[in-house]
């Protein structure tokens, strides 16, 4: 059976074809492969589920990946050139938390939650920054017209969320509280911020769309 | 218990986390909302600000031309006149006057003319007694009354113009007139009107010297015309070459061009 997020991934992964429209800026192109990434993902991780193998190496590589994605993304709409090299540290500190993670913390016993609790408030950091540009715009921005605000809002509450998220996840695994007792929060705020990335996204992708230069 | 407890606290932690990033979200949509009335009220306090500008320019220009139309009336006129009197006077006290006197008389008397008319087409009051193809009349005739150029002009589907506006509009035509035989020494001067798909287009041609259009370089005239033109709504262009004259096109938009 297809779950909420799964729908609202292949929402995202329809919406995205259409830009390749003539007419919509390439740069935007790169999100079709994002979303078809996202969706492959979620296929070999099942896969791997139903096979009774771990999926967590799949998840530890695939999320790096994907949260490099969204902060190079996020730096590619900012035009204040301070505001881009800033994204860029949180990234190199991301990349950084992660790789001594990977090799000293929780290494591949686990899912590497750890690094991606300060990946996503890194993540949620970085999206303030393209928040206070958004506003401190002197150009007419109607929001219906942004596509970057959308796709940003997504990463921002997917990224807090999800921080949340892990932290009560590596606190209950700390107070030794079975899975069974917290999995429908886990599934439910899950959903909740997938759903949100994901339709925003295909929000965004909308937009770009409609804005094609005929 | 204790671990229920917990789970239940956390829950209220997710939900009131996601409460707040939405009234986050919200609130920077509504402080974008809030930048963008103030942008537009800047840009609409601009533009106002710009035409209370030009209106000005225009109306201290007019004021210009009163003054100098009233000097050359009341002043230079009335030496002129006295002049041509004095002449008058020389011409009869004599039993043959010579015929350089009395072309000098005739002269004087043509120059009188001219300048009062002259005088009259600067003078806003007088302007205002007749509409823009009566005052445009007289201006041609005035042209004509030289036997150096000959100007006409056909006005059917003349637009409709309050007072204010034919007067602006008459002083981008006086201007192209007066531009055109300053610079293009011309032999005929046309001024029509053309309906256009939104408007109409009133276009003076004259078929002078011409000149090579200027990219970016423009004269005062020209940018006093250009202003203008923009006050009634419309805009101008000129099409120019060496020797084949300039043509200058003034377009008004229908809601200056009621017939």
């Amino acid at each position: 059976m297809f779950s909420l997020y799964s729908i609202a991934e292949w929402i995202a992964f329809l919406c995205s074809i259409l830009l390749f429209a003539k007419g919509v800026e390439k740069g935007y192109r790169v999100f079709f492969f994002y979303t078809l990434a996202v969706i492959l993902t979620e296929f070999a991780g099942r896969w791997l589920m139903e096979t009774t193998q771990h999926n967590h190496r799949l998840f530890t590589f695939a999320c790096f990946a994907f949260t490099c994605f969204y902060f190079l993304t996020l730096r590619s709409f900012l035009k204040d050139a301070r505001r881009r090299k800033l994204v860029i540290i949180l990234l190199g500190l991301f990349i950084t938390i992660y790789t001594i993670n990977l090799f000293f913390i929780q290494q591949l016993k686990e899912f590497n939650s750890y690094s991606f609790i300060a990946g996503y408030t890194l993540l949620s950091i970085a999206a303030t920054i393209y928040y206070m540009e958004f506003i401190q715009q002197e150009t007419i921005t109607p929001i219906r017209e942004e596509p970057n605000f959308f796709i940003v809002t997504g990463y921002f509450i997917y990224g807090t969320l999800t921080a949340i998220l892990y932290t009560l996840h590596r606190y209950f695994a700390y107070m030794k509280i079975p899975n069974a007792n917290y999995r429908n929060l886990f599934t439910t705020t899950s959903d909740i911020t997938n759903v949100s990335l994901y339709l925003l996204l295909a929000v965004a992708f909308v937009i770009i769309w409609k804005r094609r230069k005929s | 218990m204790e671990k229920e407890k917990v789970i239940s606290i956390f829950f209220q932690v997710a939900v009131i986390a996601f409460s707040l990033i939405v009234a986050f979200v919200t609130a920077i949509v509504y402080m974008r909302f809030k930048r963008n009335q103030d942008i537009r009220q800047k840009h609409s306090m601009e533009k106002e600000f710009a035409e209370q500008l030009k209106q000005s320019r225009i109306e201290v220009q007019e004021q210009t031309f009163g003054q100098i139309g009233k000097e050359l009336h009341d002043n230079v006129g009335q030496l002129l006149s006295t002049s041509r009197m004095l002449l008058g006077l020389t011409e009869r006290s004599l039993l043959n006057p010579p015929d350089t006197l009395i072309t000098a008389n005739t002269t004087l008397g043509e120059a009188i003319n001219e300048l009062r008319s002259l005088s009259r087409s600067m003078d806003k009051d007088w302007l205002e007694q007749f509409n823009f193809s009566e005052n445009l009349h007289t201006e041609i005739l005035r042209i004509n009354a030289g036997n150096k150029v000959q100007a006409s002009c056909h006005l059917q589907g003349m637009p409709g113009l309050a007072s204010g506006e034919q007067i602006i509009l008459f002083r981008i035509v006086q201007e192209a007139i007066q531009n055109a035989l300053r610079h293009g020494n011309p032999t005929n001067i046309s001024i029509k009107v053309q309906e256009e798909e939104n408007g109409c287009c009133i276009i003076v041609e004259d078929n002078g010297s011409g000149f090579v259009m200027p990219h970016h370089a423009e004269g005062m005239g020209m940018n006093n015309m250009k202003q203008r033109t923009a006050i009634l709504g419309g805009h101008i262009t000129w099409r120019a070459a060496p020797d084949a004259g300039v043509s200058v096109f003034i377009h008004l938009p229908i809601k200056n061009a009621v017939t």
